[in-house]
């Protein structure tokens, strides 16, 4: 049991899970721990807990008064609020000034903003990127300060997380962690499945009988489906992909490189049939198109509904609008046809990334908050405002107590078993990959169009990128 | 016969007028009773009134919402169209002018481009790329000069019609007094076209306040957000937060409210004079 | 005589507006037919012929949307001609209310299409007011902006309603400035009221209904913004039309193709609105 407990533990180092509390700054010398010793409840407890973390180097004189630092994010809600402290600490602790400026929370829209800026040369001194394959389309060589001289830089953050954001050969690193990691899988209502005595389900058919209990025996929807939610309506198709990855690790770049069809992976397609499932059986909600993000929590956490294929991210939002509730959640990968082979797909944080062509007097300033980003102190800030719901991807740093069982669970798979969803490695996605998901989600296309409709789509974007071999 | 008709034409007026309490007034009903109530009171979504009143509560929360972006928002917007307006009115007449008095091809020519204008859409990723290598691109000073230029043909058209009505005996006279072309316009012609020039300010602010696909397109990013590209912001960050979107609602659609309130007849007559043709 | 025509009237005071709009949009709209046909990513474009404008006629939701667009575009545009004339006339016949009506149904112009695209979007929520209005009169609900057979009607429902003021205004003005004394005649004559209207009213009106016709259909070709907002273009590719497709692909950073969408909403403009203009313009001809 003990080695066990050792070895979840060695893994959660090595794959910098998340960090809540730098023991380190419980220092009365630091401000931001005095605030939030005076907030009880609050992730700050952990901060009594001790490791060699990484600290903000106090001694070192870092006085920007005068400097004013524009940033773009596109990150709203509680977690909008715990960036902002973040840099309200920072703000505070050099003298800087940080003008924040807030790109659509769409996020195709902001990539496309980013986009423009970079091809002419408009960059914000800091901005939040996606990162992986899209992160390429900012240009990064031209683009992008590289952060590989910094000597925090590999100290700080996780290996697997620079591993996403350097160059092909590796050198260069243009970003670090700007938000929590994200895990897809089931979340369900413990207390649902208790009285039912329900099993959690490690194949799809087990899934599917406890979909059909509970809809014959009690009056709630099995299964809530946000799908008026552009990222509600992908969830359970993109965590297919662990499995995809798990049968064929080079499934990514051979479809990239056009030797491998979707649809010739049946593993692949069972995604498509998943949905395809919950359709034809009536186990998703009644008018799934009108669901949102925030209802499909909100049913959740009150028991309407049984369970949910999210991210992890659904829990702060559960602790937003049912605080009490968020104890009642739990979590299963999305099952598939072994109860053998069962893993989690994730979303790696987003990034932030400082742009090359900031100006000299404002070079030093951007990179002390860069630095500053990866250490405990701008972590404790992070927590005071919410608690994490997945992975900082950064090192020495623990688990808070707060965090809910349902993350907790999620980020113990992403140890054991789990992949980077496919976008990740693959930057070809067509521009109407929601719409058909959409309509596969309600009968209009079978799984068998819906790949079809996928790869014609997908097809046109490949082209217009210019992906050779297309 | 006659008094039967003044029956039915009167009831159908009471009826027409009853329509509108359906089609308009109860929908302004909602909308604002929705931006007095709370969160969960609004999500609701009933005509019934608000458990309690929230309506400042709510008012506070969207003015404070991310560092009070509303207010930048407000500027930007009343910098946009204060900026586009008053360089249209001045661009237009002038060329208005040049155009309808001035012999020769040029002039056709430019009426010809002017005419193609009222009609064609404009093409959106190429003007990016023009504002680009005009250094404008995303910039305030970018927009206002999008939107100049979209507004531009309609504006000179009105004007010219506008133009067409005033004697040349007029220019002749003022050129014989020793007036120079410069002093002409300034002195003599702008100041005949004040109607017009009304006309156009009302119905061209209306547009570029309210408009969205321009900012969307060619200033993304919210230092330089206008309150339409706030409101919609906020649309998908609270999906169905309606008590707080409403109030944004109102309160970005008041000051043009508040001007058709005190000004509707003015603005309906140069809705009227607009509408004829070029 | 032409020396001091053109020293008077320089052409220098006409520059700046013209410089303007040549660079701002004249240049961009011929650049467009360039840039249509190559892969474009702002810096470079790769020349493809025409393999952009075949790739947006054979994807599904561009097609859908070119077929969406027509239907929009002539049915808001009808039904904004045929309500607003009946207004119009109304309004004209000298009825107390008149300036009431005309101040409260043009009222929705004064708002942005995000605005109204909210207030549309939670009256037609599945439990939105107009549901619970269709309950209690015991029909069922309808899912308004997420099923695909109401989902545009949705849409054109919120535009017609924005935009019917404009049209009743310009109408308004158009039968005001017919002489009294020609329809007063024909009465005196014994024409009944449709055959004044017919006769009478509707020929002098052509101007103005050209005018309507004319603004309506260009408006809602290129219409996007009350689309976009309202239903995003879905369920599926029901509301799609040309402005929202071309944004999906603008936001891919697919700009060639972006480009060909606009190209042919472009052409689609010159294709009806110019013969509508036309075939007015000749029927106003024959009348006179």
């Amino acid at each position: 049991m003990k080695k066990k407990l050792a070895l979840a533990l060695a893994l959660s180092c090595t794959l910098g899970l998340a960090a809540c509390g730098s023991p380190g700054t419980s220092s009365s010398a630091d401000p931001g721990t005095e605030s939030s010793s005076s907030v009880s409840q609050e992730p700050a407890g952990s901060l009594a807990a001790s490791s060699d973390s990484v600290q903000f180097e106090e001694d070192q004189e870092w006085n920007f008064e005068g400097v004013t630092l524009n940033i773009a994010h596109s990150t709203t809600g509680e977690v909008g609020d715990a960036l902002q402290a973040q840099l309200d600490a920072f703000s505070e602790l050099t003298g800087c000034k940080i003008k924040v400026e807030l790109l659509s929370s769409n996020s195709e829209e902001s990539v496309y903003t980013l986009e423009v800026r970079a091809a002419t040369g408009n960059l914000p001194d800091l901005f939040q990127s996606s990162i992986g394959a899209q992160l390429d389309k900012l240009d990064p060589a031209a683009n992008i300060y590289d952060l590989s001289g910094q000597d925090w830089i590999r100290e700080n953050v996780a290996s697997s997380y620079l591993d996403l954001v350097s160059d092909a050969d590796g050198k260069a690193v243009y970003c670090i962690p700007l938000t929590t990691s994200n895990v897809a899988g089931c979340f369900y209502n413990r207390k649902v499945y208790e009285e039912l005595n329900l099993e959690i389900p490690t194949t799809w058919e087990e899934f599917l009988d406890n979909c059909e209990t509970i809809k014959t025996s009690m009056d709630k929807v099995p299964v809530v489906t946000p799908y008026s939610d552009g990222a509600g309506s992908q969830i359970l198709f993109l965590s297919q992909y662990y499995y995809v990855w798990n049968e064929d690790p080079g499934f990514a770049e051979k479809y990239t490189n056009r030797e491998v069809e979707l649809h010739d992976s049946e593993t692949f397609m069972r995604g498509l049939r998943k949905l395809n499932d919950l359709y034809t059986k009536g186990y998703q909600s009644d008018d799934p198109l009108a669901v949102s993000f925030e209802k499909s929590a909100i049913d959740l956490a009150n028991g309407d509904a049984v369970m949910t294929f999210s991210r992890t991210n659904i829990m702060s939002t559960i602790s937003n609008v049912a605080p009490d509730k968020a104890g009642d959640i739990g979590f299963f990968p999305l099952p598939d046809t072994s109860s053998e082979v069962r893993g989690v797909a994730t979303w790696m944080p987003v990034a932030w990334c400082m742009s090359k062509n900031i100006a000299p007097e404002k070079e030093a300033c951007a990179l002390a908050l860069m630095e500053y980003l990866t250490t405990g102190e701008a972590i404790d800030a992070y927590c005071q405002v919410t608690t994490p719901t997945g992975a900082f991807m950064l090192n020495n740093v623990t688990l808070p107590d707060t965090i809910s069982d349902a993350a907790r669970e999620a980020q113990e798979w992403v140890a054991k078993s789990s992949t980077s969803v496919m976008e990740y490695s693959c930057n070809i996605k067509g521009s109407n990959m929601v719409t058909i998901l959409q309509m596969a989600e309600t009968g209009e296309y079978t799984p068998e169009e819906a790949i079809a409709e996928i790869e014609k789509d997908n097809t046109i974007d490949a082209q217009q990128k210019g992906v050779a071999g297309w | 016969m006659i008094k039967k008709r003044s029956f039915a034409s009167k009831l159908l007026e009471i009826l027409l007028v009853a329509m509108t309490l359906f089609t308009h007034w109860l929908i302004l009903y909602f909308v604002i009773i929705t931006a007095c109530k709370n969160t969960e009171d609004a999500a609701g979504l009933t005509l019934s009134f608000p458990k309690e009143f929230s309506f400042l509560e709510n008012l506070k929360y969207i003015f404070q919402y991310q560092h009070s972006a509303l207010l930048r928002a407000f500027k930007n917007s009343l910098l946009i169209t204060l900026i586009s307006i008053f360089f249209l009115v001045l661009a237009a007449s002038a060329t208005a002018v040049i155009m309808q008095r001035r012999k020769g091809w040029l002039s056709r020519f430019s009426n010809k481009l002017i005419v193609a204008g009222l009609i064609v859409p404009a093409s959106v990723i190429p003007t990016y790329w023009m504002l680009n290598l005009l250094h404008v691109a995303n910039t305030l000073a970018g927009l206002c000069l999008v939107e100049v230029a979209t507004m531009f043909p309609f504006a000179v058209m009105l004007y010219k019609g506008y133009i067409s009505s005033l004697p040349t005996e007029i220019d002749e006279a003022a050129v014989i007094d020793g007036c120079g072309s410069l002093s002409l316009y300034v002195r003599i012609l702008f100041p005949l076209l004040k109607p017009i020039t009304a006309t156009v300010i009302i119905l061209r602010s209306v547009l570029i306040y309210n408009d969205f696909e321009n900012p969307q397109y060619y200033m993304s990013g919210s230092s330089t957000q206008t309150v339409q590209l706030f409101v919609y912001s906020l649309k998908s960050a609270w999906t169905t937060d309606y008590g707080h979107l409403f109030t944004a609602a109102i309160v970005v659609s008041l000051p043009l409210v508040l001007l058709y309130i005190f000004l509707n007849r003015q603005i309906l007559e140069g809705m009227t004079a607009g509408s004829v043709k070029g | 005589m032409k020396n001091r025509n053109q020293r008077t009237y320089p052409l220098w005071m006409a520059a700046p507006g013209m410089l303007i709009y040549v660079v701002v949009f004249i240049i961009p709209t011929f650049a467009s037919f360039y840039f249509s046909m190559t892969i474009w990513n702002l810096k470079d474009a790769t020349f493809i012929g025409l393999d952009n404008f075949i790739t947006f006629f054979t994807m599904t939701n561009t097609r859908t949307a070119l077929i969406n667009t027509a239907v929009f575009a002539l049915v808001t545009c009808l039904v904004k001609l045929v309500l607003g004339l009946a207004l119009a006339v109304y309004v004209c016949s000298g009825i107390r209310s008149g300036n009431y009506l005309k101040i409260v149904i043009f009222f929705p112009y004064l708002l942005g299409n995000v605005v109204v695209a909210l207030a549309f979007r939670a009256l037609l929520e599945p439990a939105g007011v107009v549901n619970q209005f269709l309950n209690a009169m015991g029909f069922d609900a309808i899912r308004w902006l997420t099923d695909k057979h109401y989902a545009l009607a949705s849409c054109m429902i919120a535009d017609i309603w924005k935009g019917i003021g404009t049209v009743t205004i310009i109408l308004i003005a158009g039968i005001c400035a017919i002489p009294k004394s020609y329809t007063e005649a024909a009465a005196i004559d014994g024409a009944s009221p449709w055959n004044i209207f017919r006769k009478i009213t509707l020929p002098l009106l052509m101007p103005s209904i050209n005018t309507v016709l004319t603004l309506c259909l260009i408006g809602g070709l290129r219409s996007y913004d009350l689309i976009q907002a309202l239903t995003g273009g879905g369920p599926g590719y029901s509301s799609e039309v040309l402005g929202t497709a071309v944004y999906k692909l603008f936001a891919r950073g697919s700009y060639g193709l972006a480009t060909a969408g606009n190209v042919i909403l472009f052409i689609a403009v010159a294709l009806i609105v110019f013969p509508v203009n036309s075939f007015i313009a000749k029927r106003e001809a024959e009348i006179s």
